[in-house]
Protein backbone atom coordinates (compact mmCIF):
# COMPACT_ATOMS: atom_id res chain seq x y z
CA UNK A 1 0.00 0.00 0.00
CA UNK A 2 2.91 2.37 0.79
CA UNK A 3 4.38 1.91 -2.66
CA UNK A 4 0.99 2.31 -4.26
CA UNK A 5 0.46 5.60 -2.38
CA UNK A 6 3.96 6.80 -3.31
CA UNK A 7 3.18 6.18 -6.98
CA UNK A 8 -0.46 7.25 -7.00
CA UNK A 9 0.05 10.60 -5.25
CA UNK A 10 2.51 12.05 -7.81
CA UNK A 11 0.25 10.75 -10.58
CA UNK A 12 -2.77 12.46 -9.04
CA UNK A 13 -0.80 15.68 -8.58
CA UNK A 14 0.36 15.55 -12.18
CA UNK A 15 -3.22 14.99 -13.36
CA UNK A 16 -4.38 17.95 -11.27
CA UNK A 17 -1.59 20.21 -12.49
CA UNK A 18 -2.15 19.20 -16.10
CA UNK A 19 -5.51 20.94 -15.88
CA UNK A 20 -3.79 24.29 -15.48
CA UNK A 21 -0.54 23.78 -17.39
CA UNK A 22 -2.01 23.03 -20.77
CA UNK A 23 -2.03 23.98 -24.39
CA UNK A 24 0.95 22.08 -25.73
CA UNK A 25 0.53 19.21 -28.16
CA UNK A 26 3.35 17.34 -26.44
CA UNK A 27 1.96 16.01 -23.17
CA UNK A 28 5.31 14.51 -22.15
CA UNK A 29 7.02 17.89 -22.31
CA UNK A 30 4.46 19.65 -20.18
CA UNK A 31 4.14 16.85 -17.60
CA UNK A 32 6.98 18.12 -15.34
CA UNK A 33 5.46 21.59 -15.08
CA UNK A 34 2.08 19.99 -14.40
CA UNK A 35 3.57 17.84 -11.62
CA UNK A 36 5.11 20.93 -10.01
CA UNK A 37 1.84 22.84 -10.23
CA UNK A 38 -0.12 19.95 -8.72
CA UNK A 39 2.40 19.42 -5.91
CA UNK A 40 2.38 23.09 -5.11
CA UNK A 41 -1.41 23.38 -5.04
CA UNK A 42 -1.60 20.30 -2.80
CA UNK A 43 1.02 21.72 -0.44
CA UNK A 44 -0.78 25.04 -0.19
CA UNK A 45 -4.01 23.18 0.57
CA UNK A 46 -2.20 21.22 3.33
CA UNK A 47 -0.91 24.50 4.78
CA UNK A 48 -4.47 25.88 4.78
CA UNK A 49 -5.73 22.74 6.56
CA UNK A 50 -3.01 23.25 9.18
CA UNK A 51 -4.00 26.88 9.59
CA UNK A 52 -7.67 25.96 10.00
CA UNK A 53 -6.87 23.15 12.43
CA UNK A 54 -8.33 20.47 10.14
CA UNK A 55 -6.26 17.28 10.61
CA UNK A 56 -4.67 15.56 7.64
CA UNK A 57 -6.53 12.26 7.58
CA UNK A 58 -6.76 9.89 4.65
CA UNK A 59 -10.23 11.26 3.93
CA UNK A 60 -9.29 14.95 4.11
CA UNK A 61 -6.32 14.31 1.84
CA UNK A 62 -8.48 12.42 -0.64
CA UNK A 63 -11.01 15.26 -0.50
CA UNK A 64 -8.27 17.80 -1.27
CA UNK A 65 -7.00 15.70 -4.18
CA UNK A 66 -10.55 15.28 -5.52
CA UNK A 67 -11.08 19.01 -5.29
CA UNK A 68 -7.87 19.70 -7.19
CA UNK A 69 -8.91 17.21 -9.84
CA UNK A 70 -12.30 18.81 -10.44
CA UNK A 71 -11.24 22.45 -10.40
CA UNK A 72 -12.01 24.15 -13.71
CA UNK A 73 -9.47 23.48 -16.43
CA UNK A 74 -7.40 26.50 -17.44
CA UNK A 75 -7.11 27.18 -21.12
CA UNK A 76 -3.52 28.25 -21.68
CA UNK A 77 -1.18 28.74 -24.58
CA UNK A 78 1.57 26.40 -25.65
CA UNK A 79 4.42 25.32 -23.41
CA UNK A 80 7.79 23.89 -24.54
CA UNK A 81 7.98 20.88 -26.71
CA UNK A 82 4.67 21.69 -28.30
CA UNK A 83 3.70 21.72 -31.92
CA UNK A 84 6.18 20.61 -34.51
CA UNK A 85 9.07 20.79 -32.05
CA UNK A 86 8.73 17.35 -30.57
CA UNK A 87 11.59 14.89 -30.30
CA UNK A 88 10.95 11.37 -31.52
CA UNK A 89 11.81 8.58 -29.08
CA UNK A 90 15.35 7.30 -29.49
CA UNK A 91 18.33 5.62 -27.90
CA UNK A 92 18.91 8.55 -25.55
CA UNK A 93 15.45 8.00 -24.08
CA UNK A 94 16.25 4.33 -23.53
CA UNK A 95 19.50 5.27 -21.80
CA UNK A 96 17.71 7.84 -19.64
CA UNK A 97 15.07 5.29 -18.70
CA UNK A 98 17.80 2.82 -17.75
CA UNK A 99 19.43 5.47 -15.53
CA UNK A 100 16.12 6.19 -13.79
CA UNK A 101 15.49 2.47 -13.28
CA UNK A 102 18.99 1.83 -11.92
CA UNK A 103 18.81 4.78 -9.54
CA UNK A 104 15.33 3.76 -8.36
CA UNK A 105 16.33 0.16 -7.63
CA UNK A 106 19.32 1.26 -5.55
CA UNK A 107 17.37 4.08 -3.86
CA UNK A 108 14.72 1.63 -2.69
CA UNK A 109 17.35 -0.12 -0.55
CA UNK A 110 17.95 3.18 1.34
CA UNK A 111 21.68 2.68 0.69
CA UNK A 112 22.01 5.94 -1.25
CA UNK A 113 19.60 7.88 0.95
CA UNK A 114 20.96 11.22 2.09
CA UNK A 115 21.69 11.35 5.83
CA UNK A 116 19.56 14.49 5.84
CA UNK A 117 16.53 12.29 5.23
CA UNK A 118 17.06 10.74 8.65
CA UNK A 119 18.24 13.93 10.36
CA UNK A 120 15.49 16.23 9.17
CA UNK A 121 13.40 15.61 6.01
CA UNK A 122 12.18 12.20 7.13
CA UNK A 123 11.97 13.11 10.81
CA UNK A 124 9.84 16.17 10.01
CA UNK A 125 7.64 14.01 7.79
CA UNK A 126 7.16 11.49 10.62
CA UNK A 127 6.21 14.28 12.99
CA UNK A 128 3.84 15.86 10.46
CA UNK A 129 2.21 12.49 9.85
CA UNK A 130 1.77 11.94 13.60
CA UNK A 131 0.52 15.51 14.18
CA UNK A 132 -1.59 15.33 11.01
CA UNK A 133 -0.44 18.86 10.25
CA UNK A 134 2.71 20.92 9.71
CA UNK A 135 3.93 20.43 13.26
CA UNK A 136 5.03 23.96 14.11
CA UNK A 137 5.12 23.11 17.81
CA UNK A 138 7.78 20.50 17.11
CA UNK A 139 9.70 22.78 14.75
CA UNK A 140 9.83 25.55 17.33
CA UNK A 141 11.19 23.33 20.13
CA UNK A 142 14.45 24.87 21.35
CA UNK A 143 16.45 21.65 20.87
CA UNK A 144 15.57 21.63 17.17
CA UNK A 145 17.40 24.89 16.51
CA UNK A 146 20.99 25.35 15.40
CA UNK A 147 22.29 22.83 12.88
CA UNK A 148 19.60 20.37 13.97
CA UNK A 149 16.57 19.94 11.79
CA UNK A 150 16.55 23.29 9.95
CA UNK A 151 13.17 24.34 11.38
CA UNK A 152 13.12 27.40 9.12
CA UNK A 153 13.17 25.39 5.88
CA UNK A 154 10.05 25.39 3.70
CA UNK A 155 7.99 22.27 4.20
CA UNK A 156 6.90 21.02 0.78
CA UNK A 157 8.96 17.82 0.82
CA UNK A 158 8.13 16.66 4.38
CA UNK A 159 4.48 17.49 3.72
CA UNK A 160 4.47 15.30 0.60
CA UNK A 161 6.17 12.51 2.55
CA UNK A 162 3.71 12.85 5.42
CA UNK A 163 0.73 12.84 3.06
CA UNK A 164 2.07 9.70 1.38
CA UNK A 165 2.45 8.04 4.78
CA UNK A 166 -1.07 9.03 5.85
CA UNK A 167 -2.59 7.79 2.60
CA UNK A 168 -0.65 4.54 2.95
CA UNK A 169 -1.48 4.12 6.62
CA UNK A 170 2.19 3.79 7.62
CA UNK A 171 5.52 5.57 7.32
CA UNK A 172 7.63 3.55 4.90
CA UNK A 173 10.98 5.19 4.13
CA UNK A 174 11.68 2.86 1.22
CA UNK A 175 8.44 3.77 -0.50
CA UNK A 176 9.19 7.46 0.00
CA UNK A 177 12.36 7.05 -2.07
CA UNK A 178 10.05 6.71 -5.06
CA UNK A 179 9.57 10.48 -4.80
CA UNK A 180 13.24 10.92 -5.70
CA UNK A 181 12.74 8.65 -8.71
CA UNK A 182 9.76 10.79 -9.71
CA UNK A 183 11.84 13.98 -9.42
CA UNK A 184 14.61 12.42 -11.53
CA UNK A 185 12.19 11.26 -14.23
CA UNK A 186 10.47 14.66 -14.28
CA UNK A 187 13.83 16.43 -14.45
CA UNK A 188 14.88 14.44 -17.49
CA UNK A 189 11.47 14.89 -19.14
CA UNK A 190 11.73 18.66 -18.63
CA UNK A 191 15.23 18.82 -20.10
CA UNK A 192 14.14 16.61 -22.98
CA UNK A 193 11.37 19.12 -23.64
CA UNK A 194 13.92 21.95 -23.59
CA UNK A 195 16.17 20.17 -26.09
CA UNK A 196 13.20 19.53 -28.34
CA UNK A 197 11.88 23.07 -28.09
CA UNK A 198 15.34 24.44 -28.89
CA UNK A 199 15.37 22.38 -32.06
CA UNK A 200 18.58 20.60 -31.14
CA UNK A 201 19.57 18.16 -33.87
CA UNK A 202 18.31 14.64 -33.14
CA UNK A 203 21.55 12.73 -32.47
CA UNK A 204 22.94 15.50 -30.28
CA UNK A 205 19.64 15.83 -28.39
CA UNK A 206 19.55 12.10 -27.67
CA UNK A 207 23.20 12.09 -26.63
CA UNK A 208 22.69 15.14 -24.41
CA UNK A 209 19.67 13.53 -22.77
CA UNK A 210 21.57 10.31 -22.15
CA UNK A 211 24.59 12.21 -20.83
CA UNK A 212 22.49 14.34 -18.49
CA UNK A 213 20.68 11.24 -17.21
CA UNK A 214 23.96 9.40 -16.62
CA UNK A 215 25.58 12.42 -14.97
CA UNK A 216 22.58 12.98 -12.70
CA UNK A 217 22.29 9.31 -11.75
CA UNK A 218 26.04 9.00 -11.12
CA UNK A 219 25.98 12.14 -8.97
CA UNK A 220 22.94 10.97 -7.02
CA UNK A 221 24.38 7.51 -6.39
CA UNK A 222 27.85 8.75 -5.48
CA UNK A 223 26.71 11.66 -3.36
CA UNK A 224 23.72 9.96 -1.67
CA UNK A 225 20.93 12.20 -2.86
CA UNK A 226 17.88 9.95 -2.55
CA UNK A 227 15.25 11.28 -0.19
CA UNK A 228 16.58 14.85 -0.22
CA UNK A 229 15.24 18.09 -1.67
CA UNK A 230 18.14 19.09 -3.93
CA UNK A 231 16.35 17.31 -6.76
CA UNK A 232 13.53 19.76 -6.48
CA UNK A 233 15.72 22.80 -7.08
CA UNK A 234 17.33 21.09 -10.08
CA UNK A 235 13.87 20.13 -11.36
CA UNK A 236 12.51 23.66 -11.00
CA UNK A 237 15.46 25.02 -12.99
CA UNK A 238 14.86 22.40 -15.69
CA UNK A 239 11.18 23.34 -15.90
CA UNK A 240 11.98 27.05 -16.09
CA UNK A 241 14.84 26.61 -18.62
CA UNK A 242 12.73 26.63 -21.83
CA UNK A 243 10.83 29.72 -20.70
CA UNK A 244 14.05 31.51 -19.79
CA UNK A 245 15.48 30.63 -23.20
CA UNK A 246 12.43 32.06 -24.94
CA UNK A 247 11.25 28.66 -26.15
CA UNK A 248 7.97 28.39 -24.28
CA UNK A 249 5.60 30.79 -26.01
CA UNK A 250 2.83 32.44 -24.05
CA UNK A 251 2.82 29.66 -21.44
CA UNK A 252 6.24 30.83 -20.28
CA UNK A 253 5.02 33.17 -17.55
CA UNK A 254 3.06 30.55 -15.67
CA UNK A 255 5.80 28.00 -16.23
CA UNK A 256 8.35 30.28 -14.57
CA UNK A 257 5.87 31.12 -11.83
CA UNK A 258 5.24 27.48 -11.02
CA UNK A 259 8.96 26.66 -11.11
CA UNK A 260 9.75 29.63 -8.86
CA UNK A 261 7.04 28.70 -6.38
CA UNK A 262 8.14 25.07 -6.33
CA UNK A 263 11.76 25.95 -5.66
CA UNK A 264 10.78 28.44 -2.95
CA UNK A 265 8.68 25.79 -1.22
CA UNK A 266 11.43 23.16 -1.42
CA UNK A 267 14.51 24.59 0.29
CA UNK A 268 15.58 27.85 1.83
CA UNK A 269 18.04 28.58 -0.98
CA UNK A 270 15.09 28.18 -3.33
CA UNK A 271 13.65 31.46 -2.08
CA UNK A 272 16.33 33.72 -3.63
CA UNK A 273 16.29 31.46 -6.68
CA UNK A 274 12.56 32.10 -7.04
CA UNK A 275 13.16 35.86 -6.99
CA UNK A 276 15.93 35.45 -9.56
CA UNK A 277 13.74 33.37 -11.86
CA UNK A 278 10.93 35.90 -11.83
CA UNK A 279 13.21 38.93 -12.23
CA UNK A 280 15.36 37.48 -15.03
CA UNK A 281 12.32 36.14 -16.87
CA UNK A 282 10.64 39.54 -16.69
CA UNK A 283 13.69 41.38 -18.01
CA UNK A 284 14.32 38.78 -20.72
CA UNK A 285 10.70 38.85 -21.78
CA UNK A 286 10.68 42.64 -21.99
CA UNK A 287 13.97 42.68 -23.90
CA UNK A 288 12.94 39.88 -26.26
CA UNK A 289 9.71 41.52 -27.30
CA UNK A 290 10.08 45.28 -27.19
CA UNK A 291 6.53 45.74 -28.48
CA UNK A 292 4.91 44.28 -25.36
CA UNK A 293 2.64 46.81 -23.73
CA UNK A 294 3.00 47.71 -20.05
CA UNK A 295 -0.27 45.85 -19.52
CA UNK A 296 1.19 42.68 -21.07
CA UNK A 297 4.31 43.04 -18.97
CA UNK A 298 2.12 43.45 -15.91
CA UNK A 299 0.40 40.18 -16.81
CA UNK A 300 3.83 38.55 -17.11
CA UNK A 301 4.78 39.79 -13.67
CA UNK A 302 1.50 38.61 -12.16
CA UNK A 303 1.59 35.15 -13.73
CA UNK A 304 5.20 34.54 -12.81
CA UNK A 305 5.22 36.38 -9.49
CA UNK A 306 1.97 35.35 -7.84
CA UNK A 307 2.69 31.61 -7.46
CA UNK A 308 6.03 32.15 -5.64
CA UNK A 309 4.40 34.85 -3.50
CA UNK A 310 1.71 32.34 -2.53
CA UNK A 311 4.42 29.88 -1.51
CA UNK A 312 6.75 32.32 0.23
CA UNK A 313 4.46 34.68 2.16
CA UNK A 314 2.68 32.07 4.38
CA UNK A 315 5.97 30.28 5.05
CA UNK A 316 7.75 33.54 5.96
CA UNK A 317 4.91 34.59 8.26
CA UNK A 318 4.82 31.24 10.08
CA UNK A 319 8.62 31.20 10.34
CA UNK A 320 8.59 34.64 11.92
CA UNK A 321 5.55 33.94 14.14
CA UNK A 322 7.10 30.82 15.63
CA UNK A 323 10.63 32.20 15.83
CA UNK A 324 12.03 29.52 13.53
CA UNK A 325 14.56 31.67 11.70
CA UNK A 326 18.11 30.45 12.39
CA UNK A 327 20.90 32.89 13.16
CA UNK A 328 23.44 30.70 11.34
CA UNK A 329 21.91 31.49 7.96
CA UNK A 330 23.82 34.72 7.52
CA UNK A 331 26.63 36.81 8.93
CA UNK A 332 29.14 39.43 7.87
CA UNK A 333 30.90 39.05 4.51
CA UNK A 334 34.50 38.05 5.10
CA UNK A 335 36.83 37.95 2.07
CA UNK A 336 39.59 36.32 4.09
CA UNK A 337 37.59 33.07 4.04
CA UNK A 338 38.35 32.58 0.32
CA UNK A 339 41.31 30.24 0.88
CA UNK A 340 39.32 27.85 3.04
CA UNK A 341 36.34 28.00 0.67
CA UNK A 342 38.55 27.18 -2.32
CA UNK A 343 40.22 24.34 -0.39
CA UNK A 344 36.78 22.93 0.46
CA UNK A 345 35.54 23.27 -3.12
CA UNK A 346 38.60 21.50 -4.52
CA UNK A 347 37.99 18.62 -2.12
CA UNK A 348 34.32 18.44 -3.07
CA UNK A 349 34.87 18.67 -6.83
CA UNK A 350 37.81 16.28 -6.68
CA UNK A 351 35.91 13.65 -4.72
CA UNK A 352 36.32 10.23 -6.35
CA UNK A 353 32.60 9.51 -6.06
CA UNK A 354 31.72 12.58 -8.14
CA UNK A 355 34.13 11.90 -11.03
CA UNK A 356 34.82 15.59 -11.54
CA UNK A 357 31.17 16.32 -12.35
CA UNK A 358 30.98 19.53 -10.25
CA UNK A 359 33.61 21.01 -12.59
CA UNK A 360 30.99 20.84 -15.35
CA UNK A 361 29.69 24.09 -13.89
CA UNK A 362 32.67 25.63 -15.67
CA UNK A 363 30.43 25.38 -18.76
CA UNK A 364 28.38 28.31 -17.48
CA UNK A 365 30.33 30.97 -19.46
CA UNK A 366 29.36 29.06 -22.60
CA UNK A 367 25.72 29.82 -21.85
CA UNK A 368 26.48 33.54 -21.80
CA UNK A 369 27.74 33.40 -25.40
CA UNK A 370 24.35 32.58 -26.88
CA UNK A 371 21.63 35.23 -26.79
CA UNK A 372 19.07 32.46 -26.35
CA UNK A 373 20.57 30.90 -23.21
CA UNK A 374 21.78 34.16 -21.64
CA UNK A 375 18.81 34.47 -19.23
CA UNK A 376 19.38 30.87 -18.08
CA UNK A 377 23.07 31.69 -17.67
CA UNK A 378 22.13 34.74 -15.60
CA UNK A 379 19.96 32.69 -13.24
CA UNK A 380 22.50 29.86 -12.84
CA UNK A 381 25.44 32.25 -12.39
CA UNK A 382 23.61 34.47 -9.93
CA UNK A 383 22.51 31.45 -7.89
CA UNK A 384 26.10 30.13 -7.90
CA UNK A 385 27.28 33.56 -6.73
CA UNK A 386 24.63 33.51 -4.01
CA UNK A 387 26.00 30.17 -2.77
CA UNK A 388 29.51 31.62 -2.81
CA UNK A 389 28.29 34.65 -0.88
CA UNK A 390 26.69 32.33 1.72
CA UNK A 391 30.08 30.68 2.26
CA UNK A 392 31.75 34.06 2.65
CA UNK A 393 29.08 35.38 5.00
CA UNK A 394 28.19 32.37 7.16
CA UNK A 395 29.46 32.15 10.73
CA UNK A 396 30.10 28.40 10.15
CA UNK A 397 33.65 27.19 9.46
CA UNK A 398 33.96 27.80 5.68
CA UNK A 399 35.92 24.66 4.81
CA UNK A 400 33.50 22.46 6.74
CA UNK A 401 30.51 24.34 5.34
CA UNK A 402 31.62 23.74 1.73
CA UNK A 403 32.36 20.09 2.48
CA UNK A 404 28.95 19.61 4.09
CA UNK A 405 26.83 20.96 1.24
CA UNK A 406 28.98 22.14 -1.69
CA UNK A 407 28.41 19.02 -3.74
CA UNK A 408 24.63 19.16 -3.26
CA UNK A 409 24.45 22.82 -4.20
CA UNK A 410 26.50 22.16 -7.33
CA UNK A 411 24.13 19.31 -8.18
CA UNK A 412 21.17 21.68 -8.17
CA UNK A 413 22.68 23.68 -11.04
CA UNK A 414 24.32 20.88 -12.99
CA UNK A 415 21.52 19.37 -15.17
CA UNK A 416 20.29 22.75 -16.43
CA UNK A 417 23.90 23.85 -17.07
CA UNK A 418 24.64 20.72 -19.12
CA UNK A 419 21.55 21.03 -21.29
CA UNK A 420 21.96 24.81 -21.48
CA UNK A 421 25.45 24.32 -22.92
CA UNK A 422 24.06 22.06 -25.65
CA UNK A 423 21.31 24.56 -26.51
CA UNK A 424 23.81 27.44 -26.48
CA UNK A 425 26.01 25.73 -29.06
CA UNK A 426 23.15 24.66 -31.33
CA UNK A 427 23.58 26.37 -34.72
CA UNK A 428 20.53 28.35 -35.87
CA UNK A 429 18.47 26.56 -38.47
CA UNK A 430 14.89 26.70 -39.70
CA UNK A 431 12.38 24.63 -37.72
CA UNK A 432 11.77 21.23 -39.24
CA UNK A 433 10.19 18.01 -38.16
CA UNK A 434 12.88 15.68 -36.90
CA UNK B 1 31.22 17.24 -36.11
CA UNK B 2 33.44 18.63 -33.36
CA UNK B 3 30.38 19.38 -31.23
CA UNK B 4 29.07 15.84 -31.72
CA UNK B 5 32.47 14.48 -30.81
CA UNK B 6 32.56 16.56 -27.63
CA UNK B 7 29.05 15.53 -26.62
CA UNK B 8 30.00 11.92 -27.33
CA UNK B 9 33.11 12.22 -25.16
CA UNK B 10 31.07 13.71 -22.33
CA UNK B 11 28.62 10.85 -22.73
CA UNK B 12 31.45 8.34 -22.41
CA UNK B 13 32.77 10.13 -19.32
CA UNK B 14 29.43 10.29 -17.50
CA UNK B 15 28.40 6.82 -18.70
CA UNK B 16 31.53 5.43 -17.11
CA UNK B 17 30.84 7.45 -13.95
CA UNK B 18 27.26 6.13 -13.76
CA UNK B 19 28.33 2.50 -14.19
CA UNK B 20 31.12 2.93 -11.68
CA UNK B 21 28.80 4.46 -9.08
CA UNK B 22 26.12 1.86 -9.70
CA UNK B 23 28.69 -0.86 -9.14
CA UNK B 24 29.99 0.89 -6.01
CA UNK B 25 26.47 1.27 -4.63
CA UNK B 26 25.49 -2.35 -5.24
CA UNK B 27 28.79 -3.66 -3.88
CA UNK B 28 28.56 -1.32 -0.88
CA UNK B 29 25.04 -2.50 -0.15
CA UNK B 30 26.09 -6.14 -0.36
CA UNK B 31 28.93 -5.49 2.10
CA UNK B 32 26.98 -3.08 4.31
CA UNK B 33 27.37 -5.17 7.46
CA UNK B 34 31.14 -5.49 7.01
CA UNK B 35 31.97 -1.94 6.06
CA UNK B 36 33.62 0.15 8.77
CA UNK B 37 32.48 3.76 8.72
CA UNK B 38 32.66 6.77 10.99
CA UNK B 39 29.41 8.33 12.22
CA UNK B 40 29.39 10.90 9.41
CA UNK B 41 29.25 8.02 6.92
CA UNK B 42 26.60 5.95 8.69
CA UNK B 43 23.87 4.73 6.38
CA UNK B 44 20.70 2.69 6.83
CA UNK B 45 21.62 -0.98 7.01
CA UNK B 46 25.01 -0.52 8.68
CA UNK B 47 25.52 -2.30 12.01
CA UNK B 48 25.73 0.87 14.17
CA UNK B 49 22.43 2.07 12.71
CA UNK B 50 20.71 -1.33 12.80
CA UNK B 51 21.72 -1.86 16.43
CA UNK B 52 20.25 1.49 17.33
CA UNK B 53 17.06 0.74 15.37
CA UNK B 54 16.61 -2.53 17.30
CA UNK B 55 17.18 -0.76 20.60
CA UNK B 56 14.66 1.95 19.67
CA UNK B 57 12.09 -0.63 18.61
CA UNK B 58 12.46 -2.35 21.99
CA UNK B 59 12.12 0.91 23.91
CA UNK B 60 9.11 2.25 22.01
CA UNK B 61 6.37 0.28 23.82
CA UNK B 62 7.79 1.31 27.21
CA UNK B 63 7.61 5.06 26.65
CA UNK B 64 4.39 7.12 26.44
CA UNK B 65 4.02 8.96 23.15
CA UNK B 66 4.72 12.65 23.48
CA UNK B 67 6.95 12.30 26.52
CA UNK B 68 10.29 14.05 26.73
CA UNK B 69 13.10 11.53 26.73
CA UNK B 70 16.82 12.19 27.18
CA UNK B 71 19.06 10.08 24.97
CA UNK B 72 22.56 9.18 26.18
CA UNK B 73 25.42 7.26 24.63
CA UNK B 74 29.16 7.31 25.16
CA UNK B 75 31.22 9.46 22.80
CA UNK B 76 34.15 7.60 21.32
CA UNK B 77 34.87 9.53 18.10
CA UNK B 78 35.17 13.23 17.31
CA UNK B 79 36.82 15.67 14.91
CA UNK B 80 36.65 14.84 11.22
CA UNK B 81 35.15 11.42 11.97
CA UNK B 82 32.18 13.07 13.68
CA UNK B 83 30.84 12.86 17.22
CA UNK B 84 29.25 9.40 17.39
CA UNK B 85 27.13 10.26 20.46
CA UNK B 86 25.59 13.18 18.57
CA UNK B 87 24.84 11.13 15.47
CA UNK B 88 23.36 8.27 17.52
CA UNK B 89 21.03 10.83 19.04
CA UNK B 90 20.03 12.07 15.58
CA UNK B 91 19.32 8.58 14.29
CA UNK B 92 17.44 7.70 17.47
CA UNK B 93 15.20 10.78 17.00
CA UNK B 94 14.29 9.45 13.55
CA UNK B 95 13.57 5.97 14.93
CA UNK B 96 11.40 7.36 17.75
CA UNK B 97 9.41 10.22 16.20
CA UNK B 98 6.54 9.92 18.66
CA UNK B 99 8.83 11.06 21.48
CA UNK B 100 10.37 14.45 22.16
CA UNK B 101 13.89 13.04 22.15
CA UNK B 102 16.54 15.40 23.49
CA UNK B 103 20.25 14.94 23.89
CA UNK B 104 21.34 13.97 27.41
CA UNK B 105 23.22 16.81 29.03
CA UNK B 106 21.45 19.49 26.98
CA UNK B 107 19.39 22.20 28.65
CA UNK B 108 16.20 20.55 27.40
CA UNK B 109 17.10 17.23 29.05
CA UNK B 110 16.59 18.80 32.50
CA UNK B 111 12.83 18.43 32.00
CA UNK B 112 12.97 14.89 30.63
CA UNK B 113 10.80 12.34 32.43
CA UNK B 114 12.48 9.32 30.85
CA UNK B 115 15.96 8.49 29.64
CA UNK B 116 17.34 6.07 27.07
CA UNK B 117 20.90 4.99 27.37
CA UNK B 118 22.63 3.14 24.57
CA UNK B 119 25.36 0.75 25.74
CA UNK B 120 26.24 2.78 28.78
CA UNK B 121 24.39 2.60 32.12
CA UNK B 122 23.30 5.79 33.87
CA UNK B 123 23.78 6.44 37.61
CA UNK B 124 21.06 4.81 39.73
CA UNK B 125 20.88 7.82 42.02
CA UNK B 126 19.13 9.89 39.32
CA UNK B 127 17.75 7.27 36.98
CA UNK B 128 15.45 4.40 37.92
CA UNK B 129 15.82 1.50 35.47
CA UNK B 130 12.59 0.39 33.81
CA UNK B 131 14.02 -2.20 31.46
CA UNK B 132 17.28 -3.56 30.16
CA UNK B 133 17.07 -4.11 26.43
CA UNK B 134 19.39 -5.51 23.83
CA UNK B 135 21.73 -2.55 23.40
CA UNK B 136 20.87 -0.41 26.39
CA UNK B 137 18.57 0.68 29.17
CA UNK B 138 15.29 2.54 29.62
CA UNK B 139 15.00 4.72 32.73
CA UNK B 140 12.53 6.89 34.55
CA UNK B 141 14.17 10.09 35.73
CA UNK B 142 14.01 10.41 39.53
CA UNK B 143 12.66 13.74 40.80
Amino acid sequence: VSWLAALALPLALWAAGARWIGGSEDRAARAPAALLAGALAFYLALAVLTLLGIPWTRWTLLAVLSLLLVLPRRRSPAVPGGGARALALGWGDAAALACVAAFTLVALTLWVTTPDFFYHWGLKAERFALARAIDLRFLSRPWNGGPGIHPDYPNLLPSLYAATAILAGRFDAQALMLWSAVWLAALLAALRGALAAAGVERWTAQAALAATAAATAAYALGNLLAGGADWMIALALAVAAPALCGLAGEGADLQVGVAAAFTAASKIEGVPLAALLVAVHFVARAARDGRRTPRALGRTLLASGLPPAAAIVPWALETARHGLWQAGNSGAFDWSRRGEIWRGWKEVAGSAALHGLPWALALLPLLWLSRRTRPLAAVLSAQALFYAWAYFASPIDPWLYVLSNGSRLAFQLLPAALVGAVIATEPSRPTAAR
Amino acid sequence: VIRKLLVGLVLLWVGYAALRELNAAVAGYDLRDRRPAGPLQWRAGMPPVDDLARFAAGARPLLPAGSRVAFASARSTSGNAGDDAFFRYRWAAYFLPELDLVKAGSAASGEATYALSFRTPLPAARFQPIAKLHGGWVYRVRR
